[in-house]
């Protein structure tokens, strides 16, 4: 070891050393922080906000008191039972390929809790009293709306990334156009295009709700997003694959399914997690057409000028559950790429044999 | 000087299974096959060489369509190849191809690999096609690996595996496209060994390579190729000690310098 790299490793282990204790110091004062101001000092039911006033710390009553609004928003108050079913609904399909994680199961298990959770909110499946989408609200419209978003926009993005990479100059091309003119706008306007002027131009548009627009531009944008992950991932998978599954006479859907995508998938997961972590946050710009996900439901708690003060307490509160929520989703998407993952280079403990002493490539190709 | 007799068993020769009549292909403007004629027989054994370049390659790509060709006639078994993209399927079932760099499926364990194709292109049970490949890994010798990713197996194991996996489609034609080019000089003769026991079984094959002891032990027929041509076709002997093309002594030259140093 050279004498510059002694003198850096020394200074680096003394300021590494300094950096742990002020470190540790700050986090101590953050927690004590947190804890008196959240926990010790709180208010956590009350009717009544003077009673927040007159205590040093947080106010977690604007949101207890208010509960109905914050969880269910604009969602008629005698019928929020059907909401909370569909919530639990959606939560349960969310953790059954938490449990198992098999796209397979995914896919079926999430699409028949959207449509339980959608006759649910709707009512009229059931029989029961007709609810508008427009009227729907709360956290379990952001879970139904980040399921659905994230269970449509992902085979859509793949067969725009499939489109895009085909052979036929026709599909590139539409691919190409759809992909690139809604990543060239924002989100934004794309919420208003779809539920204000595509309605106006197509007719069989017109009575349809603008919940459902809405979902179809914040699925689109993703979808454009998505397709560009898996595009990335499509191009890592050598050509000799293709040339190996094509002499053994693969057709080119069994090809892509065993062949192509298994490898493209594991090259692009990680991105592909973070689309759908994304998904969940897009839920909340529904609120510019003034629907009331969780986010906008959650604020409808300080409409009451008599609460308006403890803002905080309820962004924290938001926050706190759009956490969780990508959270989840965050490490349902790493289980799922993990059970694709298969062994890297001298990485041993995943081979289900015995390994005998090998001499080990240099390189495949 | 090479030892020029052929030790391969005698074997049947049938009727024609290849037949190319006045192939071309281009790329672009730029022509790689320059009217290529070549019929090949069943359970003939043919080594095609020739400088880097030359066109052997897309000349056995051309048989199994991995590359189209644009004028003359490609005839395998009977069904010529220009049909549409269901023929080319079927077709390429019945014709085995073992590349220079492995292009094993590196996602797949070796069994995974030698059975994904008869169950999902053939259709066979997974538990005949397991069966089928087990006896396939003993013959290129590697039973004791059918668990591991290709990742974990020297470059020599992997193309045995590769030839497995062809083997492992009941092929009637078997193309190697410079199957010992990517292998470190240990290694070559594992694999050339088991490409002999293929031959001895009484397999069709076509082999591009410039291992010459190969081609003097196993092949009926030597093919030179240079710049798009088939320059001279013959039997190992008189290929090796009677070449008649200026091109193919200069070129034999060349090898043949290089593999006795
Ligand atoms: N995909 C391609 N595009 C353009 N030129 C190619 C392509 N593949 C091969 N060639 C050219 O065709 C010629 C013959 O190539 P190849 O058949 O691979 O030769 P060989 O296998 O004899 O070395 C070479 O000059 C090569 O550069
Ligand atoms: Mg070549």
């Amino acid at each position: 070891m050279s004498a510059i790299q002694k003198v850096y490793r020394s200074r680096g282990r003394k300021s590494s050393v300094l950096r742990r204790w002020v470190g540790l110091v700050v986090l101590a004062v953050i927690i004590a922080f947190v804890t008196r101001w959240g926990l010790l000092n709180a208010v956590f039911v009350s009717p009544n906000p003077d009673d927040c006033r007159a205590a040093q710390g947080a106010c977690w009553a604007v949101v207890t008191s208010q509960w109905k609004l914050v969880l269910f928003g604009t969602y008629p108050f005698g019928e929020i039972w059907r909401p909370s079913i569909a919530a639990v609904v959606l939560l349960g399909a969310f953790f059954i390929p938490l449990a198992r994680p098999r796209l397979l199961i995914l896919a079926s298990s999430w699409t028949v809790a959207l449509v339980i959770a959608t006759g649910l909110f709707d009512g009229r499946p059931f029989g029961l009293q007709y609810v508008e989408p427009h009227e729907w609200g709360g956290l379990p419209l952001t879970l139904l709306l980040s399921e659905a978003a994230i269970l449509l926009a992902f085979p859509l993005g793949l067969a725009l990334a499939l489109a895009r990479c085909s052979g036929t100059v026709i599909l590139r091309s539409l691919a190409l156009v759809l992909v690139e003119s809604i990543r060239g706008v924002p989100l934004v306007s794309l919420l208003f295009f779809a539920t204000l002027v595509l309605p106006l131009f197509l007719s069989g548009l017109s009575g349809l709700d603008k919940l459902y627009g809405a979902a179809a531009a914040i699925i689109l944008f993703n979808a454009a997003y998505i397709s560009e992950v898996f595009r990335g991932g499509l191009t890592t998978v050598p050509i000799g694959q293709l040339d190996a599954a094509k002499s053994l006479g693969f057709r080119w859907t069994s090809m892509q399914r065993f062949i192509v995508l298994p490898q493209a998938f594991r090259a692009c997961a990680p991105s592909l997690v973070n689309q759908a972590v994304g998904i969940v946050k897009d839920t909340s710009l529904l609120a510019v057409l003034g629907l009331f996900d969780f986010m906008n439901s959650a604020k409808l708690a300080l409409v009451d000028a008599r609460w308006r003060g403890n803002f905080v307490e309820v962004y924290v509160v938001v926050g706190l559950a759009y956490f969780l929520m990508c959270f989840a989703v965050s490490v349902l998407g790493q289980r799922l790429s993990s059970s694709l993952e298969r062994p890297s280079k001298g990485d041993e403990a995943v081979t289900r044999a015995p390994l005998p002493s090998i001499v080990v490539a240099e390189s495949q190709s | 000087m090479l030892e020029i007799a052929p030790s391969v068993t005698n074997h049947q020769i049938g009727d024609v299974i290849i037949e190319m009549r006045k192939v071309e292909k281009s790329y672009g403007s730029y022509k790689v096959l320059r009217g290529i004629n070549l019929s090949v027989s069943r359970g003939e054994r043919i080594v095609i060489c020739g400088p880097s370049g030359s066109g052997k390659s897309t000349l056995i790509r051309c048989l199994n369509q991995l590359e189209e060709h644009q004028a003359g006639e490609i005839i395998i078994d009977g069904t010529p190849m220009s049909a549409g993209a269901r023929g080319i399927d079927s077709i390429r079932r019945e014709v085995g191809m073992v590349f220079q760099s492995f292009n094993l499926f590196p996602h797949l364990t070796v069994l995974e690999n030698c059975t994904l194709a008869p169950i999902r292109v053939r259709g066979i049970s997974k538990a005949e096609a397991e069966a089928t490949a087990r006896t396939i890994l003993k013959r290129v010798h590697i039973p004791e690996q059918a668990q591991k990713y290709p990742i974990q197996l020297s470059g020599g194991q992997q193309q045995r595996v590769a030839i497995a996996r062809s083997l492992c489609m009941s092929p009637k034609i078997m193309l190697f496209d410079e199957p010992t080019s990517a292998l470190d000089p240990e290694m070559v003769n594992e694999v050339l060994d088991v490409m002999v026991e293929l031959a001895e079984s009484g397999m069709t094959m076509l082999v591009v390579t410039h291992e010459m002891g190969f081609a003097s032990k196993v092949a009926d027929r030597v093919i030179f190729m240079d710049a798009g041509e088939i320059v001279e076709v013959a039997p190992p002997t008189e290929f090796f000690n009677a070449p008649q093309s200026q091109r193919t002594k200069k070129f034999l030259g060349q090898v043949l310098r290089t593999q006795a140093g």
